[in-house]
């Protein structure tokens, strides 16, 4: 923003800078919960603490919370490990698809938080096809699948992209791939616009077959990947909102001409996620 | 809706059939040295109590019943002068009056007071007022002289833009000579577009709109550029420290044909320029803007006129880069050239023809151009043992408007009760809202690429008709009706928009008034809060986004005290609906998508209440203003769905500007104003985000409780000037000395966390203008 102030006008240069107070009420830090939690997964579960913005210290996990995971009636289904750094983990409970769960963390010093979500179901993807060619002009190469939308229920889906790559020394290379899709379910759909998540809503299809075309860079055809698998996550609007606002966040932070985006927290009495999901992928072998 | 234009014409039918043995006088009034058209003039009968106004072209129109009148004609810092008539058929008189000034002496009597006024929420601005005020940098500015009235909001320091009643900075409605101006600012909105010495008029409405003003929702500002003297050749000047004007006048065939032409440029980069040579470290850089108003009037005969008007202004910033080096037997040589211009093109045409001594006809076309651009251009080579690269790469974003327009406008006065407007219009947008053009250029082969937004065309139509008219003593009423539409693609949207204002008058000195106005807005503007830049994209309705319309309601009392003073107080509420505002994260820059899926539509509301006590004649003049108001905006995909306060909701506004004339030589002016800090969107607390316990990423998340959370520090300051006027043989000089904010306070530009000397992370406020002085000087021949 400063540089931004010198570029447009030059008696910005004789401009004056100056600490102010932060006229804003002091608040006391609050717990903050990081949790997604699928089906057939035990559970684990990050616990922290917020800090003013104008607080020097550093973000650190808080240990020795109660950690509570209920079902949809209140009852205690299991109390969480503290496997400290403030993480918390389940010893024998999996996520269950469709169910729904609540989780309670308590710790003395905070206000007690809560959250609740649900497991959402398993996405139906079918793997159909692989091309190398063009678009607009540029070498890409395009991976089309289908998803299988359920019926009478809003859903969400994450799409991701990973390139696996052996280097020779017993090791395997992680590669997120860039890449675009140009259909105006996807939030953030575009020609030119290149993502690392997709983000899908089913109102234009739901409860049918829906074709995808993701479309990667050319190169990927001719590097040294040995495979690519696409991960399809259903998830929770919860987890859509949180996803698609922090990748909001992140891309445009530090940018004067945009604005200012608002995370997604659906953690009451503190900040965070609380969100389900469920993944399937296939993978493409070269 | 339905019953108000036959009662309307009910009305006037009965008003006009029960006046018997009546004749007209009609003409213009001119200031006499120049034959510059009067605008708001009075001219009232003292016999029969009857009264009437000159248009925005200088014309009145009364009609009497026959007998002998005793004509007085008022005009603010004019002589007042009174005639008298036998009046037994119609007559055309054209009346001359001289200025205050020529007469030596203070002859200054109002014009129709403010208690007797249908209009309400109004304003007149006297470009005298306007150049006696002190001043940013020594540049006279009608924007923010505007900016000192209670209601209309400024933005960032120092800025030209307004926010009126709660609106945004696309509802208002400016007109130079009846075109719209799309960006009236120059230098990144420090300065406004309109050279105050080729002005001759401003009249500001930020509510109670009459019915012939349609297509803004917040305030219409209808400035008149001077005609040019018809009398003799004369002109004015001023050399500032940011600029130069020259403005010269004069008659073409005396009586007949006049005209006038008027430029100013700026010429810091000017100056500069040697300086930057002279660094020689290769970078050249520069600012510059400039303005051109001409005007020819040509006066076919008593009945009929032709103008001609145009405005061309630019701002252009720029920056070059040239560097070479050798190595290797190989020079590389390296150019970056960028720039950022914008202007406005702006021509109008008019006829003026009275067709009869009670009506009177304007028709009018127009052409209006806004452009905006952005671009770079970059070029490498190497050249030599045996090397030979070559590459390019040009980037340009290119946005703007382009208007065609023709209206034809009638004054219809049937008899002293009763004055009617109406008219019809249309107009021809060409949006370009968003362009990008690459070129890259390597080795020989070359790849252009156009992408962005296409263009968009709109046809925007309306008709108007509205009659001021007295029912009984106390009683004064303006009804009216405007009709629109706008035909984009193949969608069509209408409005009929009502409108009324109510004046009753309590006694000789005081009435109340009321007003209500539905407005429809068919453009908007795509406009970043974080800052106001000429990048702001103006864009047609669509399918998806249907026009704003605001629905606003107003009562006032109006007092005026001990001749010399006006009191107005007013409440007013404001809603408005399908406001667009950018989404979450969105930006201009990187125009990947179509505008409209950066957006979002919602609601607006703005209450509050208004005070302006004004002295307009004697020795001190000027006014005190105070807003108090409350202005919120509602979007479902924006803060969760929650109302947040505007960014320039300001609960406390006062503006003080007063003037104090000692003698001919010295006048000394006072500017104060005061402003609750505007609202901005911070995240006062962070925590860790999930990628930072769970995946790869170190992320932290600036928790935002609200958009538009957080105040800035209040905004206030003091600004000073003196002019000194000296008579000379060939005319009048005038030196002006001015300081800004003279007291240096550090008023808020914009906040930012940041760190502060012992290294503790804190908020920081940046301030651009501290104490600044500055010098005019002026001339008249």
């Amino acid at each position: 923003m400063k540089r931004l102030v010198y570029l447009i006008f030059p008696l910005a240069l004789v401009s004056c800078e100056k600490e102010i107070p932060l006229n804003a009420e002091v608040t006391d830090p609050k717990l903050v919960l990081n949790c997604g939690f699928e089906e057939g997964e035990p559970w684990e579960v990050h616990v922290s603490q917020s800090l003013s913005v104008i607080d020097n210290g550093n973000l650190s996990g808080v240990d020795g919370a109660t950690v509570n995971i209920l079902d949809n009636n209140g009852t205690l289904l299991e109390t969480l490990n503290d496997d400290g750094n403030g993480y918390y983990s389940s010893t024998s409970l999996v996520g269950a698809s469709g169910t729904g769960y609540k989780l309670t963390v308590s710790k003395s010093g905070f206000t007690s938080i809560e959250s609740s979500d649900i497991v959402p179901s398993i996405p139906v993807i079918n793997y159909k096809d692989t091309v190398s060619g063009t678009y607009l002009g540029e070498d890409v190469f395009e991976i089309t699948f289908d998803i299988n939308d359920p019926a009478g229920s809003n859903d969400h889906y994450l799409i991701q992209a990973i390139g696996y790559e052996d280097d020779g020394f017993g090791n395997t290379n992680e590669y997120q791939l860039w890449f675009n899709v140009n259909a105006p379910e996807f939030e953030n759909t575009s020609p030119e616009e290149y993502n690392q998540i997709a983000f899908l809503k089913d109102g234009q299809f739901n409860g049918s077959n829906y074709e995808i075309t993701i479309r990667a860079d050319g190169w990927v055809a001719e590097s040294n990947l040995d495979s690519i698998s696409v991960y399809v996550s259903s998830c929770t609007e919860a987890a859509y909102n949180y996803a698609w606002s922090y990748d909001r966040y992140q891309s445009t932070s530090g940018d004067p001409f945009s604005q200012p985006v608002q995370v997604y927290s659906n953690v009451t009495n503190g900040f965070g996620i609380f969100a389900g999901y469920s993944t399937r992928s296939f993978a493409v072998e070269f | 809706m339905k019953n108000l234009l036959p009662a309307l014409f009910l009305l006037l039918s009965i008003s006009a059939t029960s006046q018997k043995e009546t004749a007209t006088i009609s003409g213009y009034i001119q200031d006499a040295s120049t034959g510059e058209k009067l605008i708001g003039a009075g001219v009232y009968d003292v016999k029969s109590e009857q009264g009437a106004r000159t248009n925005v072209y200088g014309f009145f129109s009364l009609t009497l019943p026959k007998d002998s009148v005793q004509l007085r004609i008022m005009y603010v810092g004019y002589e007042t002068i009174e005639m008298r008539l036998k009046l037994e058929e119609d007559q055309t008189i054209n009346v001359e009056i001289k200025s205050s000034e020529e007469l030596k002496s203070v002859v200054i009597k109002g014009k129709e007071s403010i208690q007797d006024e249908t209009q309400m929420s109004s304003m007149n601005l006297s470009m005298a007022k306007v150049k006696a005020l002190p001043v940013f940098m020594g540049e006279v500015d009608i924007m923010k002289t505007i900016q000192l009235l209670p209601g209309i909001q400024s933005g960032s320091e120092g800025a030209s833009g307004i926010y009126v009643r709660g609106g945004g900075p696309d509802q208002n409605l400016v007109l130079l000579d009846g075109v719209p101006v799309y960006n009236a600012s120059h230098l990144f909105g420090f300065f406004s577009v309109f050279n105050a010495d080729a002005i001759n008029n401003v009249q500001l409405i930020k509510g109670g709109f009459p019915a012939r003003y349609g297509g803004r929702l917040s305030s219409v500002i209808d400035i008149r550029m001077k005609e040019g003297n018809m009398k003799e050749f004369h002109g004015e000047g001023s050399v500032g420290l940011i600029s130069s004007k020259l403005t010269l006048e004069g008659p073409i065939k005396k009586d007949k044909t006049s005209f006038l032409i008027s430029a100013r440029r700026t010429y810091i980069d000017l100056l500069a320029r040697p300086i930057i040579k002279a660094a020689g470290d290769g970078n050249v850089g520069g600012y510059y803007f400039y303005d051109l108003n001409g005007k020819i009037n040509h006066k076919f005969n008593d009945k009929s006129r032709l103008y001609f008007s145009v405005y061309n202004g630019k701002d252009r910033a720029y920056l070059k880069y040239d560097e070479s080096s050798l190595e290797n037997g190989i020079r590389e040589t390296e150019t970056f050239d960028q720039s950022l211009q914008w202007g406005n093109f702006i021509s109008a045409l008019r006829w003026n023809y009275i067709i009869n001594p009670k009506l009177f006809m304007n028709v009018t076309g127009t052409y209006s151009r806004y452009k905006f651009n952005v671009g770079f251009n970059y070029e490498n080579s190497e050249v030599g043992a045996g090397v030979n690269n070559q590459e390019s790469y040009q980037f340009d974003y290119l946005s703007g408007i382009n208007d065609w327009s023709g209206k034809v406008d009638f004054d219809y006065v049937p008899n002293a009760n009763h004055s009617v407007k109406f008219g019809t219009g249309y107009i021809y947008h060409t949006f370009t809202p968003g362009v990008n053009e690459v070129s890259l250029s390597s080795d020989g082969s070359t790849n252009d690429t156009t992408y962005g937004s296409t263009n968009q065309y709109g046809n925007e139509f309306y008709g108007y008709i509205e009659d001021d008219f007295k029912i009984g003593n106390r009683l004064k009423a303006n009804l009216g009706v405007h009709a629109s539409g706008f035909l984009v693609g193949n969608k069509t949207y209408y409005s009929i928009q009502p409108r009324v204002a109510l004046r009753y008058k309590l006694n000789e000195l005081s009435s109340i008034k009321a007003s209500y106005s539905r407005m429809t807005q068919f453009l908007h503007l795509l406009t970043n809060q974080s800052i106001g830049l000429p990048t702001d994209l103006w864009v047609p309705v669509t399918d998806t986004i249907p026009p704003q319309q605001s629905d606003q309601f107003a009562i006032g009392y109006a007092r005026t005290i001990k001749k010399d003073y006006e009191l107005s107080v007013e409440a007013y509420y404001k809603t408005m609906e399908n406001v667009i505002e950018y989404k979450d994260g969105a930006s201009f820059l990187g125009n990947d998508k179509d505008w409209q899926s950066k957006v979002e539509i919602g609601r607006g509301w703005s209450y509050g209440g208004e005070i302006l006590f004004e002295k307009k004649v004697g020795k001190t003049t000027g006014w005190i203003g105070y807003t108090l108001s409350w202005t919120e905006r509602q979007f479902d995909g924006l803060n969760f769905g929650e109302k947040f306060p505007y960014r320039y909701d300001r609960r406390h506004d006062i503006g003080i500007a007063i003037t104090h004339k000692f003698n001919d030589r010295v006048d000394v002016g006072v500017v104060w104003v005061y402003g609750t800090g505007n609202a901005v969107t911070l995240g006062l607390e962070r925590y860790l985000s999930f990628d930072n316990v769970f995946g790869s990423g170190y992320g932290e998340i600036e928790h935002i409780e609200s958009r538009n959370n957080y105040r800035m520090p209040a905004y206030h300051r003091l600004d000073l000037g003196v002019n000194l006027h000296k008579k000379k043989k060939w005319g009048e000089q005038t030196w002006s000395f001015g300081v800004y904010n003279a007291y240096s306070r550090q008023n808020p530009f914009f906040l930012e966390f940041g760190y502060n000397d012992n290294n503790q992370r804190a908020l920081k406020q940046y301030s651009l203008f501290p104490i600044i002085p500055s010098f005019n000087y002026s001339f008249k021949f």
